[in-house]
């Protein structure tokens, strides 16, 4: 009895001691968890982006939308693999019928704007119906009218201003119904593209909202835009409505954010520096200064890849590359790929030799060729043609011309004399428009590179280089590769999902690369960003998909 | 003077025209895509491309698109929408406009007041210590570029000694609501002390060295000889007969100064990220926006030439020799 009663007293002891430790473990991970409230304050040298979800596009812009965006689904606020796995938003699930041409969503109950009007699913029909409108000129429209991707019924008809209703769009009840001309294993990666998100019919359908002020471009995220100011200031901050329930499970840490555009380079990074901005800009001259002072990705200054590729087309319709994979192979074994990349300063990337960088899905981690300027010449033994080459340059800022002047010395090395090279400099994005005109008179360009539009290799593989898309202007392919084969296999490997899709394309990016060589790939690409000391580096969760600091899961001290 | 006043008035309406078109050429002539901002930038698809352009209405030939400029800007006012913003031209001036103003008046309150302190006192006592740190001075303000002379303010007094804001503009009648940025009198001119201070310093060293020159002539003259041989006092000779005559050439000069200080302001504008004229124009050329620019263009314009027709005027009022030429 007596020895029962200490064995009581004992236990008694224990637990009274487990639950001060476990209280004294919870205090401590309170302790660890991430302050709610602050105003971050962002400023950029970069002009000031458009707001409107139908017609934000580029990169800052979109690291908006994705804070303010409910879509029907979503990628997590997680860095790295996790966060590059769909789930559902405000859709709970999809249904796939009619030989994958035919989508339909189911919409929660729950979801709100930020002036407290529900989200339905014609608040993704307006979307779609915006995005296909003809006077709006979305960026968008070209993902949903693609013959060779997506096609949704009645989007093309409806953008070039027969009507402005998509007829392939439908909702019944609380479905969204997606009818597309052909199944297409892009889909969900590309309806997830904030272009698609919730949109109130506040917003007029052939008409941009450029200001901001209050509630007049609601919102259905954990965010919404209170003001833009065009060049000066744009600001974010909780939408009300927005709660945490099925589906709204994005962590919501900041009051809100302010961006602050076109600040002085300099005067932005002293700001920074000063805890008068919370990120900033940094200057080129300042980023080794700054990585010994800070460490790299511990405090202060962090470096991530972006989902770019940075490469030199070549010119497979004039007669120097055209029929000549010996002189292409030549030059992607001729170039110098380290000093290239250093032009642009410390941690701004690697050296690289396929089209794939880790970011794209299905990417593999090969070497394919390495600088061999003995092979180099040998290959292009008899193949130099006329001898003649001429080379389209970015001439604006110090990184492109300097990079131009390394290819050019390498051009040199593989045989080219220095009186047949014509360098031609472009100021700018004009490259692009030069390089895209069928006809032109570039052999190779430099400086040039594509960034992801959406998390599929399709975006890559058939968007640069399938041949049939090949039009006067405006193209994408500079180097007109135009090749039947690799064509077909572009065809078969768009039609296939999951992950054979992703093998099938990893392994023709290899391919391709090393068979047919219509480009020098060169480089990937680095973003370096740069915090005050009121961040809390524990609320970094660098997203992947949109390559930016996710602003939900985003803390201050 | 209504023959004199109808001449004048036509020929500003002529180089309006002139200066807009050139504008206009100019752009043209460079190889550019404004459409090109609107589709993402290097990353723009063909459908989009095209799109942006009839958008835009950059596929209709030049003089077109000229006329129709001129149509907007005669018959609605309008200075158009912003080719990388779509924003109002007309608000964006709207907004841009009373920044400049503020740093050029400012400014130019800041120079006359140099300018006539150091200046006189100089005249006054030549080759004195005062004289000799005034014209070193004078040297480092024409010498040297607002842009350093911005960085080095910046980096002294903003970011070493934290006595003033290190950039940003703090709106005159207060800023927006929760925007936690600085608003109302005494922050604007808290936030415009350097850029004024950086912005006086070229035209401060000239007038310094103008007015010098202009002073000391004057003090030369026989009129203040026979005024001081009257026995005048020499505070009553300084100010009533010498700097009365030695200053209107430098009130001429301020006014034509205030014209020039304009382009000026770009440099200080971008430094300490003031969103006036300046700077909207630099975001624009960046952004091949020309609608904004030839905003920009057509609103200076048509302050300079107001300005000018005004001062000549006025020239033509106080002096009849003028308009009979």
């Amino acid at each position: 009895m007596r020895r029962r009663l200490w064995l009581s007293v004992a236990m008694l002891v224990t637990g009274a001691s487990l639950l001060v430790a476990s209280s004294f473990a919870s205090a401590a991970g309170n302790a660890g968890a991430l302050k709610k409230g602050g105003i971050w304050k962002y400023g950029t040298t970069g002009a000031s982006v458009q707001v409107d979800p139908q017609l934000a596009y580029i990169t800052t812009a979109w690291w908006l939308e994705y804070a303010t965006a409910a879509k029907l689904y979503n990628y997590p606020d997680k860095s790295g693999p996790a966060g590059s796995k769909l789930v559902p938003e405000v859709a709970s699930h999809f249904t796939v019928t009619n030989g994958g041409k035919k989508y339909t969503f189911f919409i929660r109950k729950g979801f709100r704007f930020s002036d407290g009007s529900p989200v339905t699913a014609n608040s993704f029909k307006y979307a779609i119906n915006r995005t296909a409108n003809h006077d709006l000129a979305s960026p968008g429209a070209q993902f949903i009218t693609d013959p060779t991707g997506t096609n949704i019924v009645g989007a093309k008809a409806v953008n070039d201003g027969n009507g402005t209703n998509v007829s392939g769009v439908q909702v019944k009840g609380n479905r969204l119904v997606v009818n597309l001309t052909k199944g297409d294993g892009t889909f969900m990666a590309k309806i997830t593209m904030p272009f698609f998100q919730a949109t109130s019919t506040k917003l007029p359908l052939d008409k941009e909202v450029v200001n901001v002020n209050g509630n007049n471009m609601p919102a259905a995220g954990p965010y919404y835009m209170s003001r833009n100011d065009v060049n000066q200031l744009t600001s974010l901050r909780q939408n009300k409505y927005w709660k945490p329930g099925p589906g709204r499970t994005r962590p919501r840490n900041l009051t809100g954010i302010d961006v602050q555009w076109n600040l002085n380079e300099q005067t932005a990074f002293q700001q920074t520096k000063d805890n008068q901005l919370d990120e900033g800009p940094l200057p080129a001259a300042e980023v080794q200064g700054v990585a010994s002072q800070y460490g790299v990705n511990k405090t202060r200054f962090f470096t991530k890849p972006v989902n770019c590729t940075g490469y030199l087309p070549m010119n497979t319709a004039n007669n120097l590359f055209g029929k000549n994979l010996q002189l292409r192979q030549a030059v992607n074994y001729a170039i110098s790929r380290p000093p290239y990349v250093q032009q642009a300063g410390p941690y701004a990337g690697q050296p690289w030799t396929h089209l794939f960088n880790p970011g794209v899905p299905g990417w593999r981690n090969v070497t394919l060729y390495k600088k061999n300027l003995t092979k180099a010449k040998q290959l292009a033994s008899g193949h130099m043609k006329d001898g003649k080459i001429t080379v389209y340059y970015r001439s604006s800022g110090s990184t492109n011309p300097n990079q131009a002047q390394i290819v050019r010395q390498d051009l040199i090395n593989l045989g080219f004399s220095s009186g047949n090279i014509t360098m031609k400099g472009f100021s700018g994005g004009n490259i692009y428009d030069a390089m895209g005109k069928r006809g032109n008179d570039a052999d190779i360009g430099v400086s040039m590179g594509w960034c992801s539009d959406y998390p599929d290799p399709y975006d890559w593989i058939n968007i640069l280089l399938y041949g049939p898309s090949i039009q006067d202007e405006n193209n994408v392919n500079y180097s007109y590769f135009n090749n039947p084969r690799w064509n077909k296999r572009m065809e078969n490997a768009a039609k296939l999902v999951g992950p054979k899709r992703l093998k099938v394309y990893g392994q023709m990016d290899i391919d391709i690369m090393k068979k047919a060589a219509p480009m020098a790939i060169e480089r990937t690409y680095n973003n370096r960003y740069f915090f005050s000391d009121r961040v809390n580096p524990k609320g970094l969760v660098y997203q992947g998909i949109y390559q930016d600091w996710s602003i939900p899961a985003m803390a201050l001290k | 003077m209504f023959r004199y006043l109808i001449r004048r008035i036509l020929w500003a309406i002529f180089l309006f025209l002139v200066i807009t078109f050139v504008t206009f050429v100019i752009f043209f002539m460079a190889p550019n895509n404004p459409a090109r901002a609107m589709c993402g930038g290097d990353q723009a698809g063909p459908v989009c491309l095209k799109t942006a352009t009839e958008k835009l209405g950059l596929d209709k030939p030049l003089p077109v698109q000229y006329g129709l400029f001129l149509k907007r800007l005669v018959w609605e006012h309008s200075l158009g929408t912003s080719y990388a913003t779509s924003q109002s031209i007309n608000e964006t001036i709207k907004q841009a406009a009373p920044v400049t103003a503020s740093l050029v008046f400012g400014g130019a309150v800041c120079w006359m007041i140099i300018g006539l302190s150091v200046g006189i006192f100089s005249a006054l006592r030549p080759r004195s210590l005062i004289d000799r740190a005034a014209m070193v001075f004078v040297l480092i303000g024409v010498s040297a570029h607002p842009v350093w002379i911005g960085l080095i303010f910046s980096y002294v007094f903003g970011v070493r000694l934290h006595i003033t804001p290190i950039a940003n503009y703090a709106n005159f009648f207060g800023a927006p609501p929760d925007s936690g940025l600085p608003g109302g009198p005494v922050q604007w001119a808290y936030h415009m002390i350097l850029p004024w201070m950086t912005f006086a310093i070229l035209f401060a060293a000239l007038y310094v060295r103008m007015i010098r020159a202009n002073v000391m002539e004057t003090l030369n003259e026989d009129y203040v000889r026979t005024a001081r041989a009257k026995g005048a006092p020499e505070q009553r000779i300084l100010f009533s007969h010498v700097l009365r005559n030695a200053l209107l050439p430098v009130v001429t000069m301020l006014g034509m100064d205030i014209g020039v200080a304009l382009g000026g302001a770009i440099f200080t504008e971008y430094v300490y990220q003031l969103p006036g004229l300046g700077r909207t124009s630099v975001i624009a050329i960046q952004a091949e926006d020309l609608a904004t620019l030839e905003g920009v263009v057509v609103f200076a314009t048509i302050a300079i030439l107001f300005f000018n027709l005004i001062v000549d005027l006025l020239y033509a009022w106080i002096d009849p020799r003028i308009r009979l030429s």
